[in-house]
């Protein structure tokens, strides 16, 4: 009962707030309805290899309606499914097919878990809701209202005004292809995280917790460390579903790469997705190697490196225009014009979501920020001062969207 | 740490639910006291036109782009005929409210005199349908009270420092934009923009219900529609090809709405700007020389309908 008053919270929570489709109620009942059929499926089927079977089709079906456009690829911008039958597929799907490779047998009431639109329309994959009622609502909101305010702050007084800088997305030289990069790297983390947060805080105060789907990812020395902190819940997902597996049979470096691919067509079957997983597994192979011989700084430069350049396959999915970015043509600095003659709440909002990515990594080895669970943003004073500045900016003109979500 | 202790618990207990109140508060007084001011005298003066004249013969209506563009007091003196300009910025901001808009500010009596509509929507070179149709927006540009105010508290504050001037959109006894009084600024190129032409079912869903509306408003006039056009040439992605199949379309389901009867519809489309010198700040706005160009080139085009 609880599960479906938390479903129905969730149904009203995204119609308000995220619902951009012409029949909202459809993107609602849907997944409910295939997660019910998934579920019946898989109970009338007993463990063992067709359930597994059962459980890579769920996950790899992603790419197959990506590939057919029945959902979009990501892109970065507003990715809602082309077909509103199809909303949050990959989400549920993906989060199906753990629960069945991890063999628990689902009840019909994980629907409601799984299926929740909240997730569905902001990402974090449900590979759990766990009943935390227990705990005293006052004790609650102490420990997760600081969550929600935070996300807040990162998704709209950070995240929200940069999607003015999107227009550098067409400059292929070199140097604006870079700083559309580094900017868009920033958008996604302020945006996904943010609402991460936020989802993480409203569960737990409703008496559920969710997987904390960020943790800290820039406070990191290398590669290894980034994806530790970095949209978790698919982490979670892909490693049981390929790592686990695969590396019973093969070397990490190839498991590596089937992982980064598999990674790569969850997200949409295009060419920049492929590229961007041979090259992220390629520099987390290189980091292990670099890792193994005791060699420092370097891991640090190629974390860097790679997360810049990844961003910049990742972003574009028209291939020519991608092609001419990765020529790397030096065209002079017009992108830092570009950046001066922006609105000054996105000037403010860059040199924020930078200025805290450098104290997640400057300052990763203190005592606040060691545990990676955004402790240094949650503190009271912290909490002060980021409410002030968003009260202080916050307005209804910037476009705000899920990047992850919907699809 | 007695301290540190202390000053946590006054601002996670006191401070932090004081601020959220206070935004609270502020989201109420916001909501109540936002007025898009330039925008409210605009509307405002131009109703005033409206009741001003006793009969007119021929309208503009549309969106920015036809008050910048377009002037009625030239194609007055062009074709002898009274006009009036009675557009709106951001066209209302929806169908309902222009409509609205329309009804209020001109009698019932004056529209069944109407001869001739001319109609130039943005809407046909932005895809913004869908959020016209959902817009919770009113004519002067108030949203309905929401958890983000309108304005930020830092432009509130800005403002009550004298650091912000809002400029009044002058508007002249005919309705046309008052350049006189609106010096428009240097020239800023928006390159990226792209334009992005309706498809072919949008563009069939949103003439059926723009005929039927406008025909209702004005039942005796012959309805112009010219598909307006910008300053293109520093644009990376003009989509010519688009508009030639936009105007294409249109004239397709003009033929056949023709074929259903309705024979006073007369589609044109106009060209782009030839320079930037013509343009008030953006690529789509014209300044004064830019309206005198454009509404030339639209009465040469259309001045055989208005016989």
């Amino acid at each position: 009962m609880k599960l479906i008053m938390l479903w129905l919270v969730g149904s009203v929570l995204y119609l308000v707030s995220f619902s951009n489709s012409d029949f909202p109620v459809i993107g609602i009942i849907s997944p409910l309805i295939f997660c019910f059929i998934s579920i019946y499926i898989f109970r009338t089927i007993p463990p063992g290899i067709s359930r597994t079977l059962i459980a890579y089709s769920l996950f790899l079906s992603t790419s197959v309606l990506s590939f057919f456009n029945i959902i979009t690829p990501l892109t970065g911008s507003v990715s809602e499914s082309t077909n509103i039958l199809f909303f949050g597929f990959s989400f549920y799907s993906a989060s199906l097919a753990y629960l069945v490779i991890k063999n628990v047998t689902p009840s019909f009431s994980d629907s409601f878990k799984v299926a929740n639109p909240l997730l569905l329309s902001t990402g974090p994959i449900a590979l759990f809701i766990k009943n935390y009622s227990y705990r005293r609502l006052h004790l609650r909101v102490n420990y997760f209202l600081p969550f929600i305010l935070v996300g807040f702050f990162l998704f709209h007084i950070v995240a929200a005004p940069l999607t003015a800088t999107f227009e550098l997305i067409k400059m292929t030289d070199a140097i604006s292809s870079i700083v559309f990069a580094v900017i868009f790297e920033l958008f996604v983390y302020a945006n996904f995280c943010g609402l991460s947060l936020m989802l993480y805080g409203l569960f737990g105060i409703f008496g559920y917790k969710i997987p904390l789907n960020f943790k800290q990812p820039f406070s990191s020395s290398n590669i290894i460390e980034f994806w530790r902190g970095w949209h978790l819940t698919l982490s979670a997902v892909l490693k049981l579903l390929f790592y686990a597996p695969i590396r019973k049979i093969f070397s990490s470096s190839v498991t590596l790469i089937v992982l980064f691919l598999a990674s790569a067509m969850w997200h949409g079957i295009t060419l920049n997705f492929f590229i961007w997983g041979c090259l992220h597994a390629l520099v987390f192979i290189s980091t292990i190697f670099l890792l193994k011989k005791n060699i420092p700084i370097v891991p640090m430069i190629i974390l860097i490196l790679g997360i810049i350049l990844g961003r910049l396959i990742f972003a574009d999915s028209d291939v020519d225009r991608l092609l001419q970015k990765l020529l790397f043509t030096y065209e002079g600095f017009g992108a830092f014009d570009t950046i001066l003659s922006l609105p000054i709440t996105t000037k403010l909002s860059l040199m924020m979501g930078f200025g805290l990515i450098a104290i997640e990594f400057f300052f990763r080895n203190t005592n606040m920020l060691r545990k990676r669970n955004y402790k240094h943003l949650r503190t009271p004073i912290s909490l002060t001062v980021i409410l002030l500045i968003t009260i202080f900016l916050i307005d209804s003109g910037n476009f705000t969207y899920a990047v992850y979500g919907q699809r | 740490m007695l301290y540190t202790g202390n000053v946590n618990r006054f601002l996670w207990y006191l401070f932090v639910p004081f601020l959220i109140i206070s935004y609270l508060g502020f989201l109420v007084w916001s909501n109540e006291n936002y007025s898009n001011k330039p925008v409210y005298e605009a509307i405002k003066n131009k109703q005033q036109v409206a009741n001003s004249f006793e009969y007119f013969d021929g309208i503009i209506l549309g969106g920015s782009n036809a008050w910048y563009g377009l002037s009625a007091e030239s194609l007055g003196n062009l074709s002898n005929l009274t006009w009036i300009n009675l557009t709106a910025p951001a066209e209302g901001y929806s169908d309902e409210n222009y409509f609205n808009f329309i009804t209020s500010s001109v009698s019932d009596k004056k529209r069944q005199n109407v001869s001739f509509v001319i109609y130039s929507s943005n809407s046909l070179a932005t895809k913004n349908l869908k959020k016209r149709d959902n817009t919770s927006t009113d004519i002067v540009g108030k949203n309905k009270i929401s958890y983000q105010p309108q304005r930020s508290l830092a432009s509130y504050l800005k403002e009550s420092l004298g650091y912000t001037k809002f400029r009044e959109y002058p508007v002249t006894e005919y309705g046309d934009f008052g350049f006189d009084n609106y010096p428009c600024g240097e020239f800023l190129s928006t390159p990226f923009k792209p334009r992005e032409y309706l498809n072919e079912s949008d563009l069939r869903e949103w003439m059926a219900h723009k005929i039927k509306n406008l025909s209702e408003l004005f039942p005796n006039a012959k309805l112009i529609i010219t598909v307006p056009n910008g300053f293109n040439k520093n644009l990376k992605q003009p989509d010519d090809e688009g508009r030639r199949k936009l105007v294409e379309e249109l004239k397709n389901i003009l033929t056949k709405h023709a074929q259903g009867g309705k024979e006073s519809i007369f589609l044109t489309s106009q060209n782009p700007f030839p320079s930037s010198d013509l343009m008030c700040s953006d690529n789509w706005h014209a300044n004064e020389d830019g309206r005198e160009w454009r509404t030339n080139e639209l009465y040469q085009l259309i001045k055989d309908q208005l016989l």
